[in-house]
């Protein structure tokens, strides 16, 4: 009896613990790179509000970040070391560039897109998601616009000029549920979902494959050397995903830990730049010279 | 006699389970920790890294089975996650209940091992954390008590079942401490119980230490800045004890809810509370081996004494140690113990004790009185029974250990006095900050 009872309490010491080494292994495996940290951007300009919520970025090719303050409902365009610009338009926000420079906002409150030229001038006004549909958008690098809201994933033809047919069969919308991120390289469509996983879809909106995340879904962005990069919001990590989505990389800090507090939202530029936003900073980070 | 013995133990578990039955189905289903640990199974089922989630969880990975467990069972059955979590307490409490009855019947007699298993499992204390709260910490005192247990039938078995019984003791509060790591301060107790040479403590000890080890060592040797961030962070808030008692103050007068207080206090009162730690553990020698039983309730006692950042689920682990010590003060402590709890989640988190959480605040002058002066009577309380334990378990001692050990709680009353004082202050302080009321919407003041 005896025997029997200490039999039984090392089955229960040891048992549940196995686990434990099975998580920390298949976690340790993740290859990890170092992202360096260029700069934490909490100030923005002489005499305006430094970043309180920060929760969404994109990086334009001339290397400006238009930074998506959703507690004080603005977007400040910041190029460091130089002051940021805070932009009149007045609303919670995502922002976008595309490849010719060009600012997309997306009020997430209205579903309205506004787009405007490098200049600076409002050249598009379109309705692309219902009011208060939490509505998610990427640009594909041909410029179409995606956009995600609804449990529906759409595209919309070159200049906005209404829902691409080519995108899905009718009525072109194909369903994503509970779409917490979205990316599009030039051959796939990637969005993260609140499940767990992330689905990838072709050019043509035919689910291709679907495959688990080891981090909290989250942001996703179109990063180099066809890798997809994951924002984890409450722990600051940035995961790295191959072309079918599969969990193969973790960007970390020097120390080892997390390369940001937060990461609400991502943007990555050609010379391999990162932008993190993380609510009361801007987290800019050096990509390293290959993704895993 | 051995019928009735399964018999009284099998009434004993199916009131266990009567009186927790109501509150795991229907009460506190939306208290504050299941969404944590509803992220902290998510997280370890899809092969995440608990740590680098940041789950409040600064304990050893070996508990994160459970969660994920309940998540993943959840998710195939129907059944709501946070009822699962609470009906694996559930479990532990009806275990333990049925053998503190087995474990006593022979030293205490059929009817005192009944009456003092019905003083855990009717304990108020028991039931508010494992079937309202629902809080895993639950599984701490099962554990310690399932040792106790096991330690208790040691002593009257043959040596080599004695060896068997003594290695599953060391085994299951190992258990405990790989749960929630503060069992780790009871090993010494235990080990001077169960073991009389220094050889047989040192095995002891190892033995209690290594399923906490043997959960953390893959996480110290691949994820060790993450874990030891997340193990190393926690120090607790002042929601019990006597700095709870202090915060309750200016909610008690003004009217105020202070969720910030104290913290500057934490850090000494936890230097006390391990330094009182220390004292008990070098006064074990002197106790004798029943006397060191009983001192397994002293890290409990002079933790919620002593110590500022006591949370509500630590009341439950000394209470199977009383109920093995047969200690009548555990109905005294359950009183105090059950009074703080309540005014502490009637102010604080009032959904652990109701089906939906409350439209409008319950609580009111009189719950605000009961926690001020619920967790003064509580620290207290636990500081006094202390000292009697120490005292009384020590009569054979020689005078001047007695006099040393007595020397030793004098400093340690007038240092917790001294940081009670601190505390006051602060609440003086609190409670001189003139709030001006905001004007009514559309209001101008003075208009």
């Amino acid at each position: 009896m005896a025997r029997w009872i200490l039999v039984a309490a090392a089955f229960v010491a040891f048992l549940p613990a196995v686990p434990s080494w099975w998580i920390a292994w298949r976690y340790h495996r993740i290859p990890t790179q170092e992202a360096g940290v260029l700069a934490r951007v909490h100030e923005t300009a002489p005499g305006a509000p430094p970043l309180t919520g920060a929760e969404a970025v994109g990086a334009a090719p001339d290397g400006t970040w238009f930074v998506a303050d959703w507690a004080l409902r603005h977007v400040v365009a910041v190029r460091p070391p130089a002051p940021g610009r805070w932009l009149p338009a007045e609303g919670r926000f995502l922002p976008r560039v595309d490849t010719v420079g060009r600012l997309h906002l997306l009020d997430v409150d209205s579903g309205v897109l506004y787009r405007f030229t490098p200049e600076g001038r409002l050249d598009r006004r379109v309705a692309v998601a219902p009011p208060n549909a939490s509505p998610l958008f990427c640009l594909a690098p041909d410029g179409r616009l995606l956009v995600a809201a609804g449990g529906v994933i759409r595209r919309f033809r070159e200049e906005l000029a209404g829902l691409d047919p080519s995108w899905g069969p009718p009525p072109h919308a194909v369903p994503a549920r509970a779409t917490v991120g979205l990316a599009a390289s030039a051959e796939r469509v990637y969005a993260a979902s609140r499940d767990g996983t992330v689905s990838v879809y072709s050019p043509s909106g035919d689910l291709v494959g679907r495959q688990p995340l080891v981090g909290n879904a989250g942001a996703l962005d179109a990063g180099p050397d066809g890798r997809i990069l994951l924002a984890d919001n409450p722990t600051g990590r940035v995961f790295v995903l191959d072309r079918e989505g599969r969990t193969v990389g973790r960007l970390v800090s020097p120390e080892g830990t997390a390369p940001a507090p937060t990461a609400a939202d991502l943007g990555s530029t050609a010379d391999r730049r990162l932008a993190v936003a993380a609510g009361r900073s801007l987290v800019l980070l050096a990509l390293p010279a290959e993704l895993p | 006699m051995i019928p009735s013995r399964i018999g009284a133990a099998v009434a004993v578990a199916l009131l266990t389970v009567a009186v927790r039955l109501y509150p795991v189905l229907e009460l506190g289903n939306h208290g504050p920790d299941f969404e944590n640990y509803r992220q902290m199974g998510a997280a370890t089922l899809r092969g995440d890294d608990v740590y680098a989630t940041h789950p409040l969880f600064p304990y050893a990975p070996y508990s994160q089975v459970i969660p994920a467990l309940c998540v993943g069972l959840a998710d195939t059955i129907g059944l709501p996650f946070q009822v699962l979590l609470k009906l694996v307490n559930l479990a532990g409490d009806t275990l333990l209940a049925a053998v503190l009855v087995l474990a006593l019947w022979g030293r205490a007699g059929p009817r005192s091992a009944v009456v003092w298993s019905l003083a855990f499992a009717l304990n108020p204390v028991s039931v508010l954390v494992s079937s309202f709260h629902g809080n895993l910490m639950e599984l701490v005192p099962v554990f310690v008590g399932l040792a106790l247990a096991a330690g208790e039938a040691s002593r009257d078995a043959a040596p080599r079942a004695r060896a068997s019984l003594v290695a599953a003791a060391a085994i299951l509060l190992g258990v405990a401490v790989a749960l929630r790591s503060f069992p780790l301060l009871l090993i010494p107790a235990f080990a001077f119980w169960l073991a009389s040479t220094a050889r047989g403590r040192a095995a002891f000890a190892a033995l209690a230490l290594a399923p906490a080890a043997f959960s953390a060592v893959p996480y110290l040797l691949w994820s060790r800045p993450d874990f030891l961030k997340e193990v190393l962070s926690y120090s607790g808030a002042a929601d019990i004890g006597w700095l709870a008692a202090l915060r309750g103050i200016p909610l008690l007068l003004r009217d105020l809810k202070l969720f910030s207080f104290g913290a500057g206090l934490l850090g000494p009162s936890k230097a006390l509370f391990l330094l009182a730690w220390a004292v008990s553990v070098a006064a074990l020698p002197i106790l004798g081996p029943r006397g060191c039983r009983r001192a397994a309730l002293l890290p409990p006692l002079l933790f919620v004494g002593l110590y500022g950042g006591v949370a509500a689920q630590y009341l439950v682990w000394g209470i199977p140690i009383a109920v093995v010590s047969q200690d009548r003060w555990l109905a005294a402590y359950s009183l105090l113990a059950t009074a703080a709890m309540g005014a502490h989640y009637v102010a604080f988190h009032p959904a652990i004790l109701l089906a939906t959480p409350p439209a409008t605040p319950v609580e009111g002058p009189l719950s605000h009185a009961v926690l001020v002066l619920a967790n003064g009577a509580l620290a207290a309380f636990c500081c006094v029974w202390s000292v009697r334990i120490v005292r009384e378990e020590s009569g054979a001692a020689s005078p001047a250990a007695r006099r040393l050990l007595a020397s030793g709680a004098l400093l340690a009353a007038l240092i917790l006095a001294v940081l009670v004082a601190r505390g006051a202050a602060e609440v003086a302080r609190a409670l001189s900050v003139v709030v001006v009321p905001a004007p009514a919407r559309g209001g101008v003041p003075g208009s």
